[in-house]
């Protein structure tokens, strides 16, 4: 059951003449390539009166048939991405919600379709772009600005006391709940605790702040994707994680996300969350970030082999483990 | 004559068509899955010609962990060790730990992707 099923287009047709009061059509469907975790569609919706007259070009974003324990469902994300809209930040406009499965199987929303390409190995291979890092670190400052208080996101639940404990023993619970033997990882989860810094600033966290996740149209930024694993958490989690090695799409020498370098980031950044950034500490969070995707990729690749899911994507990322892990022994050398 | 293994070859052969002959004459929606599987087929090629784990990882950790012989249980009582907190900053142990487990690691990169090691291990 999917969208290439012509009964079930006429449901979301239904669904969306409800929604608008109005008469639609429904064009240009077509499924978008990524998307481990959820799948997205291509569509264009003609609305013929009343206030969404006119022609949308959207995105319909639903859940893949398996996902990933931390990943949010599709109504969360839908409201994670109107309260980031609210504070400023650059993401497609959500439009419609639809929490009915009747009508898909699954729940899902309807957002803008965003110009550019997300495809790292793409946009690493353009010429870097200081304005690009700069809008980059004003986005991430502004997502930082949405902090426990904020109203509309009770779903995050409260702010864990020991965030890093917290996180830990939830990596630890992940790799045991799949049955996964990694030595590596647990070397990397154990430096972690060792080396912990203060407990830090708790705000929300993106979660997945990285090249593959940025919409980006030549040199300016069309949008930030991808809110699922979105949640309160130390801020250097999202710059740890965009500027780490493992998400550099094979431009190793441009440190921040394979797209710059990282101090126009970090200054604009600064400049807009009007403080400063501990550089000596961005250190322990590249590693967090190696050991939290090498758990996801464990994750991810238990969903094919486990028989979940057959896919060669997924099957393939059991083959990153071994780079990230390699990388965890070389960055925990000293302490 | 000499039977030799010859599955990774026949990989390798096929995968140079492949690349060669068919990724470019695929529409653009179809060439990440034949990159993907062009891919699968060199890791399965490696993982053929690999003469299988080091055997001096094992005994390596056996020692650590003070067993009389290298055993797979040995792991999981690792990973139980490591998370009791064993293995601290600075003690000889931990350092030859994480030497075990880089080569352990590096027996897996060298079928899953050796261009990570060719700086260090030309």
């Amino acid at each position: 059951m999917g969208l290439s099923d012509p009964e079930i287009q006429l449901k979301v047709r239904s669904f969306l003449q409800e929604l608008t009061h109005s008469a639609v059509t429904l064009t240009g469907l077509k499924k978008l390539s990524g998307g481990a975790i959820q799948e997205n569609w291509a569509l264009d919706l003609q609305v013929e009166a009343g206030d969404w007259a006119g022609f949308h070009e959207l995105v319909l974003r639903c859940d893949a048939p398996t996902g990933v324990s931390a990943s949010h469902g599709r109504a969360d994300e839908y409201q994670l991405l109107k309260i980031a809209r609210g504070a400023g930040v650059q993401v497609p406009t959500p439009c419609f919600l639809c929490q009915d499965v009747t009508v898909l199987g699954r729940p899902f929303f309807l957002m803008h379709r965003l110009k550019g390409t997300a495809a790292g190995h793409l946009l690493t291979k353009q010429a870097a772009q200081p304005g690009l890092m700069k809008t980059l670190g004003v986005n991430l400052a502004r997502i930082h600005s949405i902090d426990p208080e904020r109203q509309g996101l009770a779903f995050l639940g409260r702010p864990p006391a020991n965030p890093i404990d917290h996180t830990l023993d939830l990596y630890r619970h992940y790799l045991d709940a799949i049955g996964a033997c990694r030595p590596a990882i647990e070397f990397g989860l154990a430096w972690l605790q060792r080396n912990a810094p203060g407990t830090g600033r708790m705000t929300l966290c993106h979660r997945d702040y990285r090249t593959g996740n940025l919409m980006i149209d030549g040199d300016h930024l069309t949008g930030i994707l991808d809110w699922e694993f979105a949640g309160w958490g130390n801020p250097m989690e999202d710059i740890g994680w965009f500027v780490a090695k493992c998400w550099r799409f094979g431009a190793p020498h441009r440190e921040a996300g394979g797209l710059g370098d990282r101090e126009p980031f970090y200054q604009a950044y600064e400049r807009q969350a009007g403080l400063k950034i501990d550089r000596s500490e961005v250190a322990y969070w590249e590693v967090m970030a190696h050991v939290r995707w090498a758990t996801i990729a464990c994750q991810q690749a238990d969903r094919h082999f486990s028989g979940a899911e057959n896919s060669l994507e997924l099957a393939l990322t059991a083959y990153i483990v071994p780079e990230l892990e390699y990388e965890i022994l070389m960055m925990t050398e000293h302490g | 004559m000499v039977n030799k293994p010859q599955s990774a070859e026949l990989l390798s052969v096929a995968r140079a068509v492949l690349r060669e002959q068919l990724i470019g004459e695929l529409p653009v929606s179809k060439k990440y899955p034949a990159v993907m599987v062009a891919n699968a087929m060199a890791i399965a090629a490696r993982e053929l010609e690999q003469a299988g784990p080091s055997r001096n990882v094992d005994r390596a950790l056996a020692d650590l962990m003070d067993a009389p012989q290298p055993s797979d249980r040995l792991w999981p009582d690792l990973i139980k060790r490591l998370r009791r907190g064993q293995f601290g900053a600075g003690e000889k142990p931990t350092e030859a730990l994480r030497r075990l487990l880089l080569d352990e690691v590096t027996d897996r990169l060298r079928v899953s992707n050796p261009k990570i090691l060719e700086p260090s291990d030309p």
